[in-house]
């Protein structure tokens, strides 16, 4: 037994190397991918130098509604902030509160996802019911809902709740993607042999399935941010959310509200904005990137799943 | 005899109905706080209220005297009864009546724009299918992606601030030209005029997730044996993209409710952005206002369509594709 384990764990070390190795070539090869992670990467170190490297204080006030000027890159705002240095402190607490937002949503994605695909019966009869409710639930009226409920209260959670509405609004839809792969890689061969040797459940789900899932995991994550990004900024936008913390959704809360599009303060609005839509579009990248790496694999599967199928009607 | 399918569709809908409604009478409890109270606090401050009055709208946002299921039922009760409450912004008025005014305006944008958005992302998906990996693929799905993934109430407020209040080609603001009367051509033209930004806004944030799911569907399709064979016997490109199209867009309806939930979502902050006077604007209103009958109705309203627009398109789905009928 040990001799056979020893051989067993020779045999993962090496298919799991070449794996890695080609795993890596692949992403290099991927043009989607390089392009999408290069955007994110630039933009998160332009928001940590940005963070602590501004002109002014982002609350020290000037003359209000300045357009740009050498001493004031952006002009300033209806207060006599100076944009810029708001702009530059804001894209981080952004960044921050989608990622944590998304993590979490991916942690419950991915446990209900695993369980819910993985069993069968009446388990996964009460995990469907809920991933597919949530899926039904429109994300912005639902969040809406839940934070004015949260403002009327007077509950200063701040970030903390704009963390829990990206989670409960974002879940359901990784749940449901990683629900249907689980389902897939449990119905092949490997997976009921190993079953059938009396393996716990919860082994085959962790060390079995879930390596295989690596990049379907990346690829609902980068899908989440994405969801999570524009849920945060909305939300903020809409006025539902802290706007004492500075951040690009509460920059261009105040741009509405004090009419500086009205006003054509272009300077005060488009840089946040497209900031936003910088971010969206190098994870959007990143995610038709994974797409394709994953994709291939998941044709691998239907073929062996239609095989299954077939050999069952032979036999 | 009813099928196993449409059965087991019925009793996920039937339990959706009652699941959402516990939500959304759960809500209001689970927050730190009371909400009610804060709400009637700030009302009181403008108007004097009779205890009658703080009664009723405490009822009508679910909360009653007495333990937790027995208001529960009260609030399911009013709910069928189409007891809704009162508005808080504008009083006497119900939320009903509040809310009834601008529905035809939300029917017609959402309207369009789902039908509009289904067309145009299928047969961009299906032509990105055929052309797959070639640079007009290429190029299609990066622009879908970067829309997919765009800021859409900032594209609202470009469109708002390019084409409306600089240059003045479109108007910025409303559903229609106050000074028109009602029905005449000038006030059926300024409709038009109105209704061109949030929908071409709303087309654009939400036709993506009808093109992915039509160019991955069909690229499977494409990959089903007997398209290939079609393609070596020489057949037409035409005709193979008529029989490949026939099969990726059936599993492609069930991405209907993730597109009737990118539109309502996307549909709120574009009418906020261009004051159109729909739902969502309705929804923007209520929550600067605290105008919780308002926003509950509105969210009960949105759940129940939804859920029944997706429970037709499932038993539409399984009259339109034999594979289910069979299982």
């Amino acid at each position: 037994m040990d001799i056979s384990s020893a051989e067993n764990s020779y045999l993962k070390i090496r298919t799991k190397r070449e794996k890695i190795n080609s795993y890596i070539k692949k992403l290099f090869e991927n043009k989607y991918l390089l392009s999408g992670l290069s955007i994110v990467i630039g933009v998160v170190v332009f928001a940590i130098v940005g963070f602590f490297v501004h002109p002014y204080n982002p609350y020290s006030t000037f003359a209000s509604n300045l357009p740009p000027s050498s001493s004031h890159f952006l002009g300033t705002n209806f207060f006599g902030n100076d944009i810029w240095s708001q702009y530059l402190v804001g894209i981080l607490p952004t960044i921050e509160v989608s990622f944590i937002g998304a993590i979490l949503a991916l942690l419950v994605a991915v446990i209900m996802g695993m369980f819910g695909g993985y069993y069968k019966g009446m388990k996964n009869e009460v995990i469907s019911f809920f991933i597919n409710v949530f899926i039904l639930i429109p994300g912005l009226p639902l969040a809406i809902v839940i934070s004015s409920d949260l403002e009327a209260s007077h509950a200063n959670l701040g970030t903390l709740a704009l963390v829990a509405v990206i989670v409960i609004t974002g879940w359901a839809y990784g749940a449901r993607t990683i629900r249907s792969q689980v389902m897939s890689i449990a119905s092949r061969d490997y997976i009921r042999f190993i079953r059938n040797t009396g393996e716990s459940d919860f082994r085959i789900i962790f060390s079995e399935i879930f390596p295989s899932l690596l990049s379907y995991i990346g690829y609902v994550f980068t899908n989440l941010f994405i969801i999570a990004i524009l849920l945060e900024n909305s939300l903020l936008f809409l006025g539902l959310g802290n706007e004492t913390i500075i951040s690009l959704g509460s920059i261009l809360y105040f741009a509405n509200t004090y009419s500086g599009i009205l006003l054509g303060e272009w300077w005060w609005f488009i840089p946040p904005g497209l900031t936003i839509a910088i971010i969206g579009v190098g994870f959007g990248l990143i995610s038709l990137g994974l797409d394709t790496i994953a994709n291939p694999s998941l044709r691998v599967f239907k073929e062996n799943r239609k095989k299954d199928k077939k050999m069952e009607r032979i036999s | 005899m009813i099928p196993k399918y449409v059965i087991r569709k019925s009793i996920f809908y039937f339990l959706s109905f009652w699941f959402i409604l516990f939500l959304d009478f759960l809500i209001p409890h689970l927050m730190p706080g009371n909400p009610v109270d804060a709400v009637i606090g700030s009302l009181s401050q403008t108007r004097s209220l009779s205890a009658q009055q703080i009664e009723a709208i405490k009822s009508s946002l679910g909360y009653t005297s007495g333990p937790i299921y027995l208001e529960f039922i009260s609030y399911v009760k009013d709910v069928f009864a189409g007891n809704f409450g009162v508005s808080l912004q504008y009083f006497p008025q119900t939320a009903w009546s509040v809310i009834s005014q601008s529905l035809s305006w939300t029917i017609i944008l959402f309207g369009l724009a789902l039908i509009i958005s289904f067309l145009l992302g299928n047969s961009l998906g299906l032509r990105s299918a055929h052309k797959r990996g070639k640079p007009r693929d290429s190029i299609i799905s990066v622009i879908s992606m970067f829309l997919y993934s765009f800021p859409y109430f900032w594209l609202a407020l470009l469109f708002l601030f390019f084409l409306a209040i600089q240059t003045h080609i479109l108007p910025e603001a409303g559903a229609f030209s106050i000074g028109a009367q009602y029905l005449s051509v000038a006030y059926l033209i300024s409709v038009v005029t109105h209704i061109i930004l949030p929908l071409a806004t709303l087309i654009i944030a939400s036709y993506g997730t009808w093109y992915l799911g039509m160019r991955n569907n069909t690229i499977a399709t494409l990959n089903e044996d007997y398209l290939k064979y079609a393609e070596i016997a020489g057949l037409k490109r035409t005709t193979i993209e008529a029989y490949s199209k026939k099969n990726a867009i059936l599993p492609n309806l069930t991405g209907f409710a993730m597109s009737l939930g990118s539109i309502i979502s996307g549909g709120i902050l574009v009418e906020m952005v261009f004051s159109y006077p729909g739902l969502g604007f309705d929804i923007y209103n209520a929550v600067i206002n605290e105008d919780f009958p308002v926003l509950e109705l509105a969210f009960f309203l949105i759940i129940i369509s939804v859920l029944v627009a997706n429970y037709i398109m499932d038993l539409l789905y399984y009259r339109l594709d034999p594979r289910i009928r069979e299982s």
